[in-house]
């Protein structure tokens, strides 16, 4: 590519909190009536004050812990003023100079690739109302405001798309990985600020300029958006002209995205300190009761069962792309020795049974398939008990009715024939069934496939493929 | 806004009140101009003392890490709300912000 | 009516009187004293229902709280449920709260007759009650003065005796301010001990509700039923209660330190109020009390760090009144919503409110935050900790409340810093949010009240009573 981008994201989530951010209002509004969790502090009626939420706060910590962030001990609340009819206090009640974390990474594959992008700073905020446009109008619904949201702010870090939406991905699945919230995009628990110029490739330095695309919605959309500036941009810097620094925003899905008429001066925010909140001062014993708390992360998880199990890479991120699909994957082969059975579990989990799911959307929390029986199931497979066709049943049949996969082999006779005995009777009787083929066995390379194929047919799947071919074999006297 | 003098004008009065949203006609913004010098100039004063290593005080309380429980409490309901100038239904509504 | 809760409550349950009659009572008064303009707006209906539920409760024979079926007043300035709440400001003029604030909410569980809503200067701006939407207030002493402000409708009401106790909020002087200049007691607290919770917010960091009354007792008592630790305002002080009023001492003065800065007795301030303010502290030296010359910051400073902070918190506790969710609204209908709010608000903010966000926004934009906002917070530390200084050598100051006496109608109008001068000696006090109370010392010779004012360390409100309570029954 000609030009290199440089990227810097903001990301907005909604931390899962049952009450708002600074008062006690119920934060489950999505889809409720509008205006139905409103009070005087969050309708930003005169005299009414802020009391932040504990529980808001410290999500607000353990992201930033996970996220490698320095702790602020000392902490605050600042105003950030600015008007819009859906900030009904005139101003947002933010942070500015002491926000909670600051000066993390997080750690992102590429392709293999290992990268690292720099987090400037994690901080708490309020979320607005919500505004819709009907003709002329706006509809104003403040069950939105006051919600507590997280800002995670990165360095420019990001020089293309790939590492942009990796990023993206890994921070989603972090915040429901430590319960900070659902980030659920569709609901609007997630949104991204982009903030994207471009420079020559191989050129030092940061460009002379910067875009900034607000309000998007999702990771598809992120990457279109990327795209779309990329080439718009591009267009500017060909013809020897700079593109104008300003804020864009969308009207669509597409990623197409458009000037916002922003006067100039109108962003002097005139921050000063939350007068109505005292400040917020950790200790560290009380940190280190945060960071306990934190749980395996998909990209440790990921590097674990990479270097404990071989698994590879893209396998390993699809099962840690959930937290319920690592620990339902961690509990399957609490019993299992070998990698290479592990790795069996994994690659089923992902394929047959993920695709069982998918035709009925089901869950993975209540479906009849227990960990430990598809742990069973693979192991059985190993033990050659019965052979990978059978293995495919058993599945169908827990999936649909439960139970163990043992019980399950017994009751319906599934277990593989490698008896010879047994064995050289079917062989025998597909002999006999099948003279024409026999006659053609020095003729036709296939034919032994085609009778070990019968073999199998004859006995539902159940025969041992190998033992049945060196049986067959003999009987036939060939080599 | 930097870069204006303390030589309050009519310009920066403009600047300002749309910093803030209030509607100054012109031929009020010569008298905030004068008045806001005059309240500059007293400020001053505040160049004669010497606040270096001095930490700022914003709250005299003295408090620290009040926060609340996280729990749900009833609040308004919209219906009984008795400033309905703007609502129709359950919506605040004005005319549109223009983009 | 009487002068004090306690007589009231007295002949209440006496049953000398009824609540009804001492709400008649009020509201006769009240009306022999509409020229003064002492009321935004009465409460007649609201207070008359609670007057006979109290009047059946005692007639029921059940007991009753201190407080319960004696008329108060409030300052327009608290949210109280279903009354219009305007702040004295045109732009609230038909804001109807849709609840209560902490404080109201104590009183009228407490069984106050919240009778009416008092004058005040638009939005606390001001030192005179002059700066009203709604009209200036008259000075009951003269009527061609102001009564002082902001509170000047609440200290009208205790003054005329429409009610035995007020309720009003202090920024800088505007509890103290009023109470001399209409010759009554006015007390708040160190700022925390009452919930700010429902007061229209002027300045955050400096707001404090306090007490309007005619007597220290009354101010004790009617603040230990307002204050203690609310859910609802960080900002409180974390105890549960105070019990100043039970333990009022009489005789707290002898080797008492009190200390008078010499700012406060500078050539500034008028010779009859300096006078008498020397005579009070004089008696308190013979007996027992030990007077100390003190040396305080210039006020000066203090004037210009009030300013800027408060200037600053106004502004942006004023973005919040847009018209689009209460408040007024233009009828010019403006095409886009954010030029329909800077009309709305253009039309309906008095002078005051406009040029104060104006400085304010000025005092925080980039370029000028450090200039004004952060080295004002820098020397207010300075000021906090020169009292602290101050009150290792004494343990309470006195001093004049107002460098005047109350001045003439008019006086606001070609100064914009006329508040900030008549508060010279309340905003060193007001920016360290420390108990202050303003005591009647006498009149002047036009028959003009004069006040005296005790300031204590942070948390010594029971100290600052003390004294007062020793002035008013022993000196005074």
């Amino acid at each position: 590519m000609k030009y290199e981008t440089v990227i810097g994201l903001e990301v907005h989530i909604q931390a899962k909190t049952k009450s708002k951010m600074f008062c006690r209002c119920n934060a489950d509004y999505f889809g409720s009536e509008p205006n139905s969790f409103i009070c005087p502090v969050c309708l930003g009626l005169p005299g009414a004050l802020p009391v932040p939420n504990k529980l808001a706060i410290e999500k607000c910590v353990k992201l930033s812990l996970a996220l490698n962030c320095e702790i602020n001990k000392f902490s605050k609340f600042d105003r950030k003023n600015y008007f819009y009819p859906d900030l009904p206090k005139g101003y947002q009640i933010s942070q500015f100079d002491l926000p909670f974390g600051h000066d993390g990474y997080l750690e992102i594959d590429v392709d293999g690739d290992s990268r690292r992008i720099r987090i400037t700073r994690v901080h708490m905020e309020e979320d607005t109302g919500k505004s819709t446009h009907k003709g002329d109008k706006t509809l104003l619904d403040f069950n939105k405001s006051g919600i507590p949201l997280i800002e995670v702010v990165t360095e420019p870090d990001f020089t293309e798309v790939k590492e942009v939406t990796a990023f993206a991905k890994r921070l989603k699945q972090y915040v429901r990985y430590l319960d900070i919230g659902n980030a659920d995009m569709e609901k609007g628990q997630m949104r991204f600020e982009l903030n994207m110029s471009l420079k020559p490739a191989g050129s030092k330095g940061l460009p002379n300029y910067k875009v900034e695309v607000k309000n998007i919605g999702s990771i598809s959309v992120l990457e279109k958006v990327i795209n779309f500036e990329y080439r718009r941009q591009a267009e500017f810097l060909e013809k020897g002209e700079t593109p104008r620094q300003e804020t864009r925003g969308l009207r669509d899905m597409t990623g197409v995205t458009w000037s916002q008429r922003i006067k100039e001066g109108s962003s002097d925010y005139r921050y000063f300190p939350e007068p109505d909140i005292p400040p917020i001062v950790f200790s560290e014993a009380e940190i280190g009761q945060i960071k306990k708390t934190i749980t395996e992360l998909p990209d440790q998880k990921k590097s674990r069962y990479m270097a404990d199990f071989g698994l590879e890479g893209n396998l390993a991120e699809t099962i840690v792309s959930s937290k319920n699909k690592a620990e339902w994957f961690e509990q399957a082969i609490t019993k299992l020795n070998g990698n290479k059975e592990i790795v069996e579990v994994a690659k089923w989990l992902v394929g047959d049974l993920s695709a069982l799911m998918k035709a009925d959307k089901a869950k993975l929390s209540t479906i009849k398939i227990k960990p430990d029986d598809l742990g069973e199931l693979i192991s059985l497979m190993y033990q050659s008990k019965i052979s990978g066709t059978i293995a495919k049943q058993v599945l169908l049949k827990m999936y649909q009715g439960g139970g163990k996969p043992s019980e399950i082999i017994l009751d319906e006779k599934l277990e593989t024939i490698s008896d010879s005995d047994e064995l050289r009777d079917i062989v025998k009787k597909v002999i006999e069934l099948n003279q024409k083929v026999v006659a053609d066995i020095y003729k036709n390379p296939n034919a032994v496939k085609f009778l070990v194929g019968q073999v199998m047919r004859e006995t539902r799947g159940r025969a041992d493929p190998n033992k049945a071919e060196e049986i067959l074999r003999k009987e036939l006297n060939l080599v | 806004m930097a870069g204006m003098s303390k030589n309050i004008t009519d310009e920066d009065i403009s600047k300002i009140a749309d910093l803030i949203k209030i509607n100054i006609p012109k031929g009020s913004r010569g008298k905030y101009a004068t008045q806001l010098n005059t309240v500059l100039e007293a400020m001053d004063v505040l160049k004669e003392v010497d606040t270096k290593n001095i930490e700022p005080t914003s709250q005299t309380h003295g408090l620290v890490n009040i926060m609340a429980e996280d729990k749900v409490e009833s609040g308004l309901n919209i219906d009984d709300y008795k400033n309905r100038k703007n609502i129709q239904g359950r919506y605040f509504v004005v005319n549109k912000v223009i983009k | 009516m009487k002068k004090l809760i306690l007589e009231n409550h007295e002949d209440l349950i006496a049953k000398r009187v009824t609540a009804r009659d001492l709400l008649d009572d009020s509201f006769a008064i009240a009306d022999e004293n509409k020229k003064l303009n002492a009321f935004i707006s009465l409460l007649k209906d609201e207070s008359y229902n609670k007057a006979d539920e109290i009047d059946a409760k005692i007639t029921s024979g059940k007991a009753i709280n201190i407080l319960e079926g004696i008329p108060a007043a409030l300052k327009d300035i608290f949210n109280m449920t279903g009354t219009k709440t305007t702040a004295g400001s045109k732009i609230l003029e038909n804001y109807i709260s849709p609840y209560n604030a902490t404080v109201t909410e104590k009183l009228l569980s407490g069984g106050a007759v919240i009778m009416g809503k008092t004058n005040m200067d638009a939005f606390a701006h001001g030192s005179s009650t002059e700066t009203s939407d709604f009209g200036p207030a008259l000075n009951p002493y003269d009527n061609s003065r102001v009564p002082g402000g902001s509170s000047g409708g609440s200290a009208i009401a205790v003054a005329t005796g429409i009610v035995p106790y007020a309720i009003g909020t202090e920024t800088a002087g505007s509890i103290r301010g009023p109470a001399a200049w209409c010759g009554v007691y006015g007390f708040a607290g160190t700022f925390g001990r009452i919930s700010r919770y429902g007061i229209i917010a002027m300045g955050s960091s400096l707001d404090r509700a306090g007490v309007i009354a005619n007597s220290v007792y009354d101010c004790a008592l009617v603040a230990d039923i307002l204050g203690g630790m609310d859910e609802f305002d960080a900002t409180t002080i974390r105890e549960l209660k105070t019990e100043y009023a039970t333990h009022l001492n009489d005789n707290y003065v002898s080797g008492i330190r009190i200390g008078i800065p010499k700012q406060f007795l500078d050539s500034r301030i008028d010779k009859e109020v300096s006078e008498t303010s020397m005579k009070v502290i004089k008696s308190l030296e013979k007996l027992g009390a030990k007077i100390i010359e003190i040396d305080l910051m210039d006020p000066k400073y203090s004037i210009a760090v009030y300013t800027i902070i408060n200037r600053s918190e106004v502004s942006s506790n004023l973005a919040r009144i847009d018209g689009i969710r209460f408040g007024h609204d233009s009828s010019k209908t403006e095409e886009e919503i954010i030029n329909h709010i800077a009309l709305s608000r253009g039309e309906a903010f008095g002078n005051e409110a406009q040029q104060r966000s104006l400085t304010g926004a000025y005092s925080l934009s980039a370029g000028y935050y450090n200039e004004y906002y952060s080295k004002a917070s820098k020397v207010r530390t300075l000021i906090i900790n020169d009292f602290k200084k101050a009150f290792e050598k004494v343990d309470l100051i006195m001093g004049p409340t107002m460098p005047t006496v109350a001045p003439k109608l008019g006086v606001t109008k070609n100064n914009p810093l006329f508040g900030e001068l008549a508060d010279i000696l309340a905003e060193p006090s007001a920016l360290s949010g420390l108990p202050c109370i303003s005591i009647p010392a006498g009149l002047n010779s036009e028959g003009l009240p004069i006040g005296v004012q005790i300031i204590g360390p942070q948390f010594s409100e029971q100290k600052v009573l003390d004294l007062a309570y020793t002035c008013e029954r022993r000196v005074l």
